[in-house]
């Protein structure tokens, strides 16, 4: 114990560094701001500053400070547009509309916004602490993984990932598939080029960052000029954004169990934010609900899913950092932008890099307090932002996505390969095919196929490698698993399916 | 209905991809598995998920856009192509402007005020990303010779 805090404090010594705070509080306002606005959720946004980062040649410690602020700001700054506007930005907020927006529609969205930001000041908080304890604990036990492990995890990882979003399975594999497929393109391994057609320029492959921000930024656009047929949605009255003393008093048990479960969830691959804030969201139905209020306004149906999907997000980096396994897009994402910068996550990661993780950690504490801070006084500046008409925000969204990309490659073709996926992402989210999937096949595709070889390589190909230990059949039997959960889910899940066309980040 | 008409293009593109796959070079001796194993088992599974949509399809609602927002989608993908394609050739700023005032007037803005938001806009991101980040802008192969 005393080693842990020993580190963290000298975490905080990094992560108090001007340049490192500079990052943390500007990640929590683009976070923030990103979440809020329609069209662009914290996976573009990541995806968008990759290459600006790269550009300004920003520390790594720096740019995981930056992308972990924007991760877990844009949870915070979803809620409001969710709560004022009835448009959730990700996912992962849908939960919270069902009180949030009542509340707001009754006059009492100030009340809702201080509950969801002091909720997700808590999940975040806590799950912090979680992060601290168990990050290490699992790195310690996944040093005993070895390339079958790694190959049957991925698998697991993307079952899942399948199973839980969008409304079938099925698709959600061929989202998976159709990843994978565009990670094949290139070079492989061995340099032998592949699906390349002869082209130069195809040889290194398509950069996630190209794919990432055509599927959803650029989607996103064509779906936003198809709802301009619709009008804009009107913002709702805030009111102050206060809570009272006996409000806070009977959400704050609400809060600190859908954190830990929130974490819980998180931790899990592929489930993450959504399925975390819809299952805090019922069980405090269950065990708070006396007098049938939530659904109708209810404080603690904001609290339970805000303070549970900002504890995911702590949650989510536990595999990513630790395994080196995302379990959603956003932390695709990541993992994308830590491997470019040659830092590989995986068990080794946290005592070769202990700086590294302890500055997050304690960057995580400050963002927190950063953005209780920002958000209880400064909501209604914000929500001038969501006032700038689409006309304005749109174009202007268009344009930092492809300078961004533009920067970094200068070149045409990955921005029309950009526009192409864009395209492509457009019609998948009109036909309920989930993108999520695809940027994590694209990320790990690559890393599956060469454990997938390495493995082989070390066992004269015997396939038995891939049933050789408890360990690989521990995870096979996880593989199982994720794929029953689907029937177990499909009649339980009717509300999740209420936005088909927001995507998971 | 829709499900259908996805599992056909998935399984023309599942057939093509492991066209493609089979013809890539076969495993040799240090490499067990080789630079093919990988894409055909994919054009596999691919094929089956693209039967599973063709011969079961699930029943959703595709809401498609209405007929008046298909020409505002046509319209947005020629203007994000061009944006592509010119950037170079006329560099950040006239393109931007282009580009920046074609969308507003997608998103139904008057012309007079989508061009001063397009100026507006690119000058403020000129700023941000030219001077302020210091990223690489195109300066426009057309007005080259101007700044020589």
């Amino acid at each position: 114990m005393t080693e842990v805090f020993a580190s963290l404090m000298g975490g905080f010594a990094t992560a108090a560094q001007p340049v490192n705070l500079f990052v943390a509080f500007v990640g929590v306002l683009v976070g923030t701001i990103i979440g809020m606005l329609p069209g662009i959720g914290p996976i573009n946004g990541i995806a968008i500053l990759i290459p600006i980062t790269f550009a300004l040649g920003l520390e790594p410690t720096a740019m995981l400070i930056l992308f972990a602020g924007i991760y877990y700001g844009s949870q915070y700054g979803n809620s409001i547009s969710t709560i004022l506007l009835n448009v959730p930005g990700t996912a992962s907020s849908v939960a919270t509309a069902l009180d949030g927006y009542e509340m707001a529609k009754q006059g009492r969205g100030g009340p809702a916004l201080a509950i969801s930001a002091i909720a997700s000041f808590v999940g975040g908080t806590l799950s912090v602490i979680g992060l601290m304890l168990f990050a290490p604990l699992l790195a310690r036990w996944a040093i005993s993984f070895g390339p079958a492990e790694y190959f049957v995890l991925m698998i697991f990882t993307f079952t899942t990932l399948s199973a839980l979003t969008g409304r079938h399975f099925v698709k959600g594999l061929v989202s998976t598939a159709l990843g994978l497929g565009v990670a094949m393109v290139g070079l492989d391994v061995t340099n032998v080029a592949r699906f390349t057609f002869g082209q130069m320029r195809l040889f290194d492959g398509f950069d996630f960052v190209v794919v990432t921000i055509g599927l959803f930024a650029v989607s996103e656009v064509l779906v936003l000029v198809e709802g301009t047929r619709r009008g804009e949605a009107a913002l709702l009255k805030m009111g102050r954004v206060m809570i009272t003393a006996k409000e806070f008093t009977s959400s704050i048990w609400v809060m600190v169990r859908s954190s830990i479960l929130g974490f819980a969830v998180g931790v899990l691959p592929g489930a993450g934010a959504t399925i975390a804030s819809f299952m805090a969201y019922t069980v405090e139905q269950r065990l708070v609900d006396r007098h049938s209020t939530f659904g109708t306004g209810d404080h603690r149906g904001v609290a339970a899913p805000e303070a549970a999907n900002n504890a995911a997000v702590s949650g989510a980096l536990i595999p990513l950092l630790t395994l080196g396994i995302p379990g959603s897009g956003t932390t695709a994402v990541i993992l994308g932008a830590l491997l470019a910068l040659n830092l590989s996550p995986g068990p080794l990661f946290l005592t070769r890099n202990p700086d590294l993780f302890w500055s997050l950690v304690a960057s995580m504490y400050i963002g927190n307090v950063m953005l209780l801070v920002l958000n209880l006084p400064l909501v209604g500046v914000f929500v001038r932002i969501l006032l700038v008409p689409r006309w304005v925000l749109v174009p202007t969204v268009v344009v930092i996505a492809y300078v961004a990309v533009y920067s970094a490659t200068s070149s045409s073709f990955d921005l029309l390969a950009m526009t192409a996926f864009g395209v492509i992402g457009y019609f998948m989210r009109k036909m309920h095919f989930p993108l999520a999937p695809v940027i994590l096949a694209v990320v790990l595709g690559p890393l599956m196929e060469i454990n997938f070889r390495r493995a082989l390589s070390l066992s004269d190909g015997d396939y038995g490698i891939f049933a050789s230990s408890p360990l690989v059949l521990g995870l096979w039997a996880l593989v199982v698993v994720s794929l029953l959960l689907p029937l177990v889910f499909r009649r339980r899940r009717p509300a999740v399916a209420e936005a088909p066309e927001r995507p998971e980040a | 209905m829709t499900d259908r008409l996805s599992g056909l293009v998935l399984l023309a593109f599942s057939l093509w991809f492991g066209v493609l796959a089979w013809n890539l070079p076969r495993s040799f001796f240090s490499d067990p598995t080789g630079s093919r194993a990988f894409p055909l088992a994919l054009a596999v599974l691919l094929t089956l998920l693209a039967l599973h949509l063709l011969l079961r399809p699930s029943h959703t609602l595709v809401v498609w856009p209405d007929r008046a927002a298909w020409p505002a989608l046509g319209i947005t993908i020629v203007t994000l192509i061009a944006y592509a394609l010119l950037l170079e050739p006329l560099g950040f700023v006239v393109a931007t402007v282009i580009v920046f005032t074609a969308l507003a007037l997608v998103f139904r803005a008057a012309l007079p005020k989508a061009a001063v938001a397009a100026v507006g806009a690119t000058v403020a991101l000129y700023l941000l990303f030219g001077i302020v980040l210091e990223l690489y802008l195109p300066t426009g192969e057309a007005f080259e010779g101007w700044f020589r």
